[in-house]
């Protein structure tokens, strides 16, 4: 009775071990399974800094020399002048625009034809007796071609050219 | 007769030569001319304007009178101007200065004056000396009003005789060449309603 006993207990003792074995082993893989539906962490990305943008190249508006400020100034005054609603109001304009100049018989030399180098002028003018036209006439056919300024920077010749 | 026949070949040589060269000499550049014909053309309308403002009641005193001077400018010394009326089959004349004080103290409240048409009728024709002469033909629409009425109205059609010529003159101590054109006498040759 006694060897059955032992052998029976030595049966259940290795039923024991080997549903022990089991055991471990299913918890292991369950452990696994488990393991396997944990999302795996996200990849770390580094966000590098943006590199700083770099500063727009400052173009550099060239300023317009003295010459063609007046040059630019006179062919709108000649062009107001001309289209004046009153003869007060091209007056006014005359008084102003002669303030660009050293005197009111500046010279003022109009080409109205040029070829090969050539330049035919009308009879030489005054700046003062030009204006007028202008304001007489009711017309604008020259633009600036050149000046000369004095050492005030105020015009002292004037050339024009048919436009 | 060989020698006769080598002195006669130098000659025409010569001829054909002095010919050519001085066809070269007068040759100008037909551009160029077109420009001083508008030049010239140009002036002629600038008178018109000027004669308009002379005229005009509204103008100011001083300012005609200012006017008057540029106008007179334009013409050769002594020029004179030819007035006709339908009134009359005479034509006076008057020298320049004296046409623009009468035109301006013509008994009217309102007066217009336009130039039209104006045309070369004989082209600027260079002359042995340089000089270019032309005539311009131009009409004329004159209206005299007392108040609302029209007291007087005609139209006339002058001609104008031009000068063109070069010059030069010191401008800043530099020499500076330039067309100089001028008017001579103007003649009255129709006047009508």
């Amino acid at each position: 009775m006694k060897i059955k006993d032992t052998f029976l207990f030595n049966s259940l003792k290795g039923l024991a071990f080997v549903g022990g074995i089991i055991l471990m082993t299913a918890s292991c893989k369950s452990q696994k399974a488990v393991a396997d539906l944990t999302p795996e962490p996200e990849p770390v990305v580094v966000v590098e800094p943006e590199p700083e943008p770099e500063p727009a190249p400052v173009v550099k508006t060239k300023e317009p020399s003295a010459e063609e400020r007046i040059t630019g100034s006179l062919n709108s005054y000649f062009s107001g002048i001309a289209n004046a609603s009153s003869t007060s109001a091209a007056n006014r304009s005359i008084q102003e625009a002669l303030r660009m100049f050293g005197g009111s018989d500046a010279p003022v030399l109009i080409i109205f034809y040029m070829a090969n180098g050539q330049e035919d002028f009308d009879e030489p003018t005054t700046i003062a007796k030009y204006l007028n036209y202008l304001k007489d006439q009711g017309k604008n056919p020259h633009k600036v071609k050149e000046l000369v300024l004095d050492a005030q920077g105020k015009v002292k010749e004037l050339v024009l050219i048919k436009k | 007769m060989k020698n006769y026949i080598t002195r006669l070949s130098i000659t025409l040589g010569i001829i054909c030569f002095l010919g050519i060269n001085l066809s070269a000499q007068t040759a100008v550049d037909p551009n160029r001319e077109k420009a001083i014909d508008s030049l010239a053309l140009e002036k002629v309308k600038d008178l018109g304007k000027y004669i308009s403002i002379i005229g005009n009641k509204d103008t100011q005193f001083s300012e005609a009178t200012r006017v008057m001077g540029r106008a007179e400018e334009l013409f050769a010394a002594g020029s004179e101007m030819g007035v006709s009326s339908l009134a009359s089959e005479e034509v006076e004349y008057y020298k320049v200065r004296e046409y623009f004080k009468r035109l301006m103290a013509l008994n009217y409240d309102k007066v217009t004056i336009e130039w039209y048409d104006v045309q070369y009728i004989s082209d600027l024709e260079r002359q042995p000396d340089g000089k270019y002469v032309g005539v311009v033909t131009v009409y004329q629409k004159f209206e005299g009003k007392s108040g609302d009425l029209l007291k007087y109205k005609d139209t006339t059609k002058k001609d104008i005789t031009i000068y063109v010529e070069k010059k030069s003159t010191q401008i800043a101590g530099r020499t500076v060449e330039f067309w100089d054109v001028i008017l001579g006498d103007i003649r009255v040759s129709e006047t009508s309603t």
